[in-house]
């Protein structure tokens, strides 16, 4: 997991709607964090999964990104908030 | 806090109290790492994180007893410990301070709540994976509710056009791929616009493209949950069968619990009377009085028994037999107290013998009645003593006094 990370405002919106939620598919997940297509959605994504903050199960791609699961383990919870409230 | 002030129940309320708490505290634990994952309550995982939580302030307040910060009859530290254990343990807690490093307590407890949500999300996946393919291979199965569903979700979708070249790059497969599998492939490439929309299921049930069965499914997030919910139906009926069929013998239980608390040397005055009480009740009772007068009297030998305690008992003893109870085989019993190792104890179960042979009317025995098991911790001596004394009781026909 990466350390103090910058993250993109969309890549926050999108780890704040996976703590919400704890285990979304990639289809909530997009109409949750207010993306419009899963294209949208794969940028942040590829940001959050590429520093090792989120867990994914399922290819990323923008075609199956709807039906790719994501997690977030709760002893990284504080960490991930703590980093959100920083901005 | 000065828990003198607090009521002081019986040990088996605070404990109650305790667990009651905890129960509401695992849950709200639980809820804070897991919460909001469909079917979390269905996985056995999730059920023994909520016992080890369960665990901790149960644990917690029978140490903290044990070390004598608390007492284990305090209504107020039940409730304390019950609803506040995490700040007992982080060290935030200033009226109750646990012993020790504690900080680190919570690592194992976190590393198994990461593995119980590791085992959702992969589960959830499985689940939900299978139940796509379900909704997939029913809507591809026939042209009609392909069109259908693609109709709804052009309906629906912002970006019309990029769904359109993408629905006719998969038609482009036709010659290579064949109908049925570009069915099943334009079908997954609107199932996926679908699943994006939020309430998307319940949108593509209402319109008739899917039945009410693969909709329900979806509801109960997949199969794998019915099948939790059969296990935990089939255990629930196993639990109730099995605590029909056995009986539990509740005197013993009481017994068994208030020979513990008498035993016990970090009681309150109050705990202590308690148990004395219920013990001559029991000693009493002639279903259970053969069995309460020889563990009772067997509590005498225990290894570091305090004095006090030892008068209690002996105390309860006497009383239950002087309140006309059946107490039967009382000398007998006592007289293999006499083996205890505390000599203190030995010479009081030794003036008890005395005493009731005296209230019997029975003759005294010089030589039993002259020894001081004080001066004299001798093995064989102290055998040569016991022996005397059984024979001593087995010519006696010791009836209560009147």
């Amino acid at each position: 997991m990466a350390i103090n990370p910058t993250l993109t405002a969309d890549a926050q919106r999108v780890l704040r709607a996976i703590l919400d939620a704890k285990v979304v598919r990639g289809g909530e997940l997009m109409w949750q964090s207010g993306f419009k297509t899963p294209q949208a959605l794969a940028t942040p994504v590829n940001e959050l999964v590429s520093q090792n903050l989120i867990e994914v199960i399922g290819p990323v791609s923008p075609n199956e990104l709807p039906f790719a699961t994501f997690g977030i383990p709760p002893s990284s919870h504080e960490y991930l908030r703590s980093l959100l409230r920083r901005g | 806090m000065d828990f003198s002030v607090s009521p002081d129940l019986d040990a088996v309320c605070c404990y109650g109290v305790v667990a009651l708490l905890g129960v509401w505290v695992s849950a709200r634990q639980i809820s804070r790492r897991l919460g909001g994952i469909a079917g979390l309550w269905m996985l056995p995982g999730t059920w023994l994180l909520f016992l080890l939580y369960l665990a901790i302030p149960v644990g917690l307040f029978w140490l903290l007893d044990q070390t004598g910060a608390i007492t284990d009859t305090s209504l107020f530290a039940a409730i304390l410990v019950g609803g506040g254990y995490e700040r007992i343990i982080s060290g935030q807690n200033n009226t109750i301070h646990a012993t020790g490093d504690l900080s680190r307590f919570w690592t194992p407890f976190l590393a198994f709540a990461d593995n119980v949500q590791k085992t959702l999300l992969q589960q959830t996946a499985r689940a939900r994976n299978r139940l796509d393919d379900r909704i997939v291979d029913w809507i591809a199965a026939t042209d009609q509710r392909t069109g259908q569903f693609r109709g709804l979700m052009r309906s629906r979708v912002e970006d019309v056009a990029a769904l359109d070249t993408r629905l006719a790059g998969i038609d482009a497969l036709a010659a290579d791929l064949g109908v049925g599998s570009v069915r099943e492939r334009k079908a997954r490439a609107l199932y996926g616009t679908a699943v994006s929309l939020p309430d998307g299921y319940r949108l593509i049930y209402e319109r008739g493209i899917i039945p009410w069965r693969l909709y329900v499914l979806f509801k109960c997030g997949g199969d794998m949950k019915l099948r939790y919910a059969a296990v935990l139906v089939l255990l629930l009926a196993g639990c109730g069968f099995a605590a029909m069929s056995i009986h539990l013998d509740s005197g013993w239980l009481e017994e068994t619990y208030r020979i513990w608390r008498i035993g016990k040397s970090t009681t309150t005055a109050a705990d202590q009377f308690r148990s004395r009480r219920h013990l001559v009740l029991l000693m009493q009772d002639p279903r259970q009085a053969p069995r309460a007068v020889t563990d009772v009297a067997t509590l005498l030998r225990r290894p570091g028994l305090p004095t006090d305690r030892a008068d209690l008992i002996l105390q309860a003893m006497l009383e239950a037999k002087a309140a006309g109870g059946a107490v039967p085989d009382l000398p007998p019993s006592l007289v293999q107290s006499l083996r205890a190792g505390n000599v203190d104890v030995r010479a009081r179960v030794n003036d008890v013998l005395k005493f009731l042979a005296a209230t019997c009317g029975a003759v005294p025995d010089e030589g039993l009645w002259g020894w001081k098991p004080v001066d004299d911790v001798s093995t064989a001596v102290l055998e040569e003593r016991i022996t005397g004394w059984s024979t001593y009781w087995s010519r006696q026909s010791c009836k209560a006094p009147t």
